[in-house]
Order: structure tokens, then sequence, then C-alpha cells
């Protein structure tokens, strides 16, 4: 569904994703790991049109993206939940749910899709009315992951989850992904949180340095020795 | 006579807040200081006065007839100003909009004299009494009306998708992007609600108020008075921004000197970035 080759991005001069190839299948969670710095935010940000200057090519659902504006990747039908939780601070739950639902085609469905992410946290109904900046870290977290489900994506790309939360939250929110991902929604999943993303994902890249150190299953890369060396005893 | 200069500083100020309204949401969303801004609300003056002296036009009617040339004025010189790169537009869209100020005010006294001109309308010498105060029916109706629009605007700025999404950029332009805002447009279009708004108030001021060609530079101060007490936009701010600063300027020149009015906006300027630099009402881009 989604095909990168030989991706390139880099911050002026420096060169911050040096040929990235991947291919993620529908249907699955792809998690990404790496150490802090290796890129892994930048891969998302490549996809979504957020880094000025690209190279190589990616390929969605057939139609290539490459070097296409956000807006229009949105249109295409590829959520981005950034790094931590960037909702709109000084709107309140529902009108970021509603900014969700921009795009005009998916305007129709907003009553469905609202009572899909209820049901899903049903505590952003309760705070339906408060100030977005207001709501707990977790919170946050729910309301972003929300909004992408109002733009009834095909693909949703993670960034970190996991990210400042308890454990408790960490996984109320990997069983949120786990029941979108049952009902078909293709993840691509970064996470520092390495055991709970090898856990959930069918299959995983390891980045080091803006390249791919290691692909495979995730049942792989959690018994590799030098993953289990870097991240202890996984296996 | 308290009482009265109070109704007299509130009804200026719903029109004081309507031009700042439009300041606050461009600054808010691209962060451009419009200079140009008070020669907009000029340049709505004399439309309204032309309008109405060749076609009798009310000058509340006008509005119509100018407001898509506002809107389209204001995407041109945004067009202007887009490739300016965000970290230097602050300073480099003041100058540039500096600029076009001084030049369309002195075409202005080029083409229409320095002569005071003002809208004289069939009811300007109606009184209409409230609470012991006597109000020219124009200022009455164009106070009303220029709420009206603030209302109207605020209910586009919470009710529709455009403008939630110009609210949405000005928070924060890149997650906007991300759920389907094409950033660009936006700016563009809200650039032009902008203008619209200006020169819908200088069509609603043109009944009671002087116009020449340089008059815009008065209104422009007070009017980033207003955005700087109510935070940068901020619509309620800007209102209650509006209201507070007519009532003040009524005030000051009734119990200071009458001189002192056109002062004082520069005062609670200076006052408020001094001792509170985010806006006497607090953050920014609230609505
Ligand atoms: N806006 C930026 N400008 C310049 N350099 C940047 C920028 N954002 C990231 N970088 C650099 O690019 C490299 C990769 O950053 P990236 O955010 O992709 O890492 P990451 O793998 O997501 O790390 P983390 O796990 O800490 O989030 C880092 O060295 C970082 O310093
Ligand atoms: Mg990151």
């Amino acid at each position: 569904m989604l095909e990168i080759k030989d991706l390139r991005a880099s911050y002026g001069k420096l060169e911050v994703l040096k040929g990235i190839t991947l291919k993620i299948q529908q249907g699955e969670i792809f998690s990404i790991i790496g150490p802090n710095g290796a890129g892994k935010s930048t891969l998302l940000k490549a996809i979504t049109g957020l880094m000025p200057h690209i190279e190589g090519k990616i390929n969605f659902a057939g139609i290539d993206i490459t070097g296409l504006q956000p807006h229009q990747i949105a249109d295409i039908g590829i959520a981005h939940v950034q790094e931590r939780h960037r909702v709109f601070g000084s709107m309140t739950v529902k009108e970021n749910l509603l900014m969700g639902a921009y795009i005009k085609t998916k305007r129709r469905y907003i009553e469905e899709n609202l009572e899909y992410v209820f049901a899903l946290f049903p505590r952003l109904k309760e705070r339906l009315n408060q100030q977005a900046g207001t709501l707990s870290g977790g919170e946050q977290q729910m309301l972003t992951i929300g909004q992408a489900l109002m733009m009834m994506p095909r693909l949703i790309l993670m960034d970190e989850p996991s990210l400042g939360l308890a454990p408790l939250l960490i996984n109320s929110i990997y069983e949120s992904l786990r029941e979108l991902n049952s009902k078909g929604m293709t993840i691509l999943l970064v996470e520092q949180n390495v055991k709970k993303a090898l856990q959930i994902s069918q299959r995983a890249a390891l980045i080091e340095n803006g390249a791919i150190a290691f692909e495979g299953s995730s049942e792989e890369l959690r018994c590799n020795e030098e993953i289990t060396k870097i991240y202890l005893g996984l296996c | 006579m308290l009482i009265s200069i109070v109704i007299n500083g509130l009804l200026i100020g719903c029109i004081y807040s309507l031009i700042a309204v439009g300041l606050t949401v461009i600054f808010g969303v691209m962060r451009i200081i419009n200079m140009f801004h008070g020669d907009a609300v000029m340049l709505g003056m004399y439309a309204a006065y032309f309008l109405h002296e060749k076609y009798g036009l009310s000058p509340y009617v006008a509005t119509i007839v100018t407001a898509p040339i506002f809107l389209a004025a204001g995407m041109a010189i945004y067009k202007i100003l887009a490739p300016i790169p965000p970290k230097q537009r602050e300073m480099s869209s003041l100058i540039i909009t500096l600029g076009i100020s001084f030049v369309t005010a002195t075409t202005a006294m080029l083409l229409w004299t320095a002569d005071y001109r003002t809208v004289n309308l069939s009811y300007s010498q109606e009184v209409f009494d409230l609470l012991g105060t006597r109000i020219g029916y124009p200022a009455l109706i164009s106070s009303i009306f220029s709420l009206l629009l603030i209302g109207g605007f605020y209910l586009f700025m919470t009710k529709t998708f455009l403008g939630m999404s110009i609210r949405a950029t000005a928070i924060d332009p890149t997650t906007a992007s991300l759920y389907g805002v094409n950033v660009k447009i936006t700016s563009m279009v809200t650039f032009g609600i902008g203008l619209v708004l200006a020169g819908v108030a200088g069509a609603v001021l043109s009944p009671i108020f002087y116009m020449y060609p340089f008059v815009g530079s008065n209104f422009v101060i007070k009017a980033f008075t207003i955005v700087v007490l109510g935070g940068m936009g901020s619509v309620t701010g800007a209102l209650i921004g509006g209201l507070l600063l007519g009532v003040s300027e009524a005030l000051a020149s009734t119990f200071l000197e009458y001189s002192m009015k056109d002062i004082i906006a520069f005062l609670i300027f200076l006052g408020v970035l001094i001792f509170k630099p985010s806006g006497l009402l607090g953050g920014r881009s609230r609505v």
C-alpha cells in the first residue's frame, strides 16, 4: 500500500534520511524503532510532505505522492499523528475533532465518525466543550488519534503515541490501536517503546543514523541478538 | 453627563472594534503587520462617499458593492507578502505594507485633494434619545451595524469549517495542513476578509467622521492599540479592546484636553506593551 524507494531528506546541509526503502502492506501494523535522532519522525514528515526537499520515490495505493503538499496527502487518505500530541490548544475538543473532518468529502460522515471515536475514547465525549490545551497528556493523545480517525484515512502514521504517558494509559492507547487494526486500518507506528511496538506489530524495521539497519517480522526483531543487546531481554 | 460620555465612547468603540477585528485576524494567521489597514478604512470611506454622491447609495448598502473589491485587493497584497520566509515576516511585512500605505494615501491626495468630506444623509441631523443622551441616527446605525458584523464574524469563526480552519492555521499551520487545510489559500482568504472588514468599517464611518487622504494613519494606530489590548488574534478581545478605547478617548477628551483624544491610544499602547505585553485580556488566538 505504501512503497518508499531510496528516500533521502535533509535539514539544510544535514542529511537525516540516507536512502530508506520500505514497503508497508495493507492491513498491517508496521513499526519503526531506533534510537533518538535516528530519523524516525523525519521519515513520517517526508511521507506527509512536511520536509521541503526530498529525493527518492513515495508511492501510495498506486499513486506517486512524492513532493505533494501536506494537504494533498491528507486528501489522498494518509493521516499523520505527530509526536507530542499537537492539538489546537485554544480550540475545544469538539472543534479539534471537527478539524479532523475538514476534508469536504468526509464531512457528511461526521456524526457516525464522532460516535466511533467516542466508543473508542469515551473520555473525549465528557470533555467535548473543554479547551484542548487543558486536557491531560493522555487525553490529548486520544484526541489526536480521534482527529486522525475523523479523516477516515486509509493509512495512519503514528509518531510515538506512548511518549510521556503512564503505563496504564499506554496499554489503553495500544488496545485502541489493536482494535483499529483488527478492523482493517493500516498503521505505520514509530516508537521508542520497543517492547510495546514489537508486541503489536506484524513487521518492523530498525532505523539507525538515517538508514535501515534491520528489517523483518516483529518476532525476528524481538529475538535479534543486536537488538536484544541494545534493548535488553525482549525475547 | 458621565453616562453620555460613556455612551458616545461605546458607540464609536464598536466601529474601532470592527477595524481591529480585521487587523487581529490578519496578524493571528500570518504574522503580518498590516500598516495598510488604516488606508483600507480610508478607501472604504471614499468609496462610500462617491457611491453616495453619484448613485445615492446608502453607505451601509455600499458595503455590498465594495466588499468583493476589498477581498480581491487583500488577496493581491497577500500575494506580494507570501514569498517572505516566516521568520522575517513580521518586520518585512511591516515595511512593505507601510510602503503600500504611503503610495495609497499620496495617490488619494492627488486624486481627491486634501479636502475634508463626509457623507450627508437625509437623516444626518436627526437624533435619538438614549438615557438622556442625544445620539445622531447615523452614529447609532453605524454602531449597531458594526456590532452585528462582529457578531456575525464571530459565528463565522466558530461555526464554519472555513472559520475554524483560519483559527487552526493561526495556532499551528503545520498541523492544520495535515488535516487537509491548504494553508496558503486560507492565509490569502484571511487577508482578503481582513481588508473587507476594514473597508466596511470605512463605509460605516463615512457619515460620522470626516475623511481626508491621510485619515488612515489615525485609525491604524487605534487598531493596533486595540489588538494589543485584546490579545493578538482574538475577536472578542478586539471587541472589548475597541469599547475600552472608545470610552477612554471620550473620557480623556472631556476631562483632560480635547487634543488628548488622539494621544490616548498611544499612551494605552505603550502602557500595555510595557506592563502586560500579552494583552490585557490574555492569550493569543482565543476567538
Ligand atoms: N527542524 C529541524 N531542523 C534541523 N534539524 C532537525 C530538525 N528536526 C530534526 N532534526 C535533526 O534530524 C535528526 C533526526 O531527527 P528526528 O526527529 O527524525 O529523530 P527521531 O528518530 O524522531 O528521534 P526521537 O526518537 O528523539 O523523536 C536529528 O539529528 C535532529 O537533530
Ligand atoms: Mg521523533
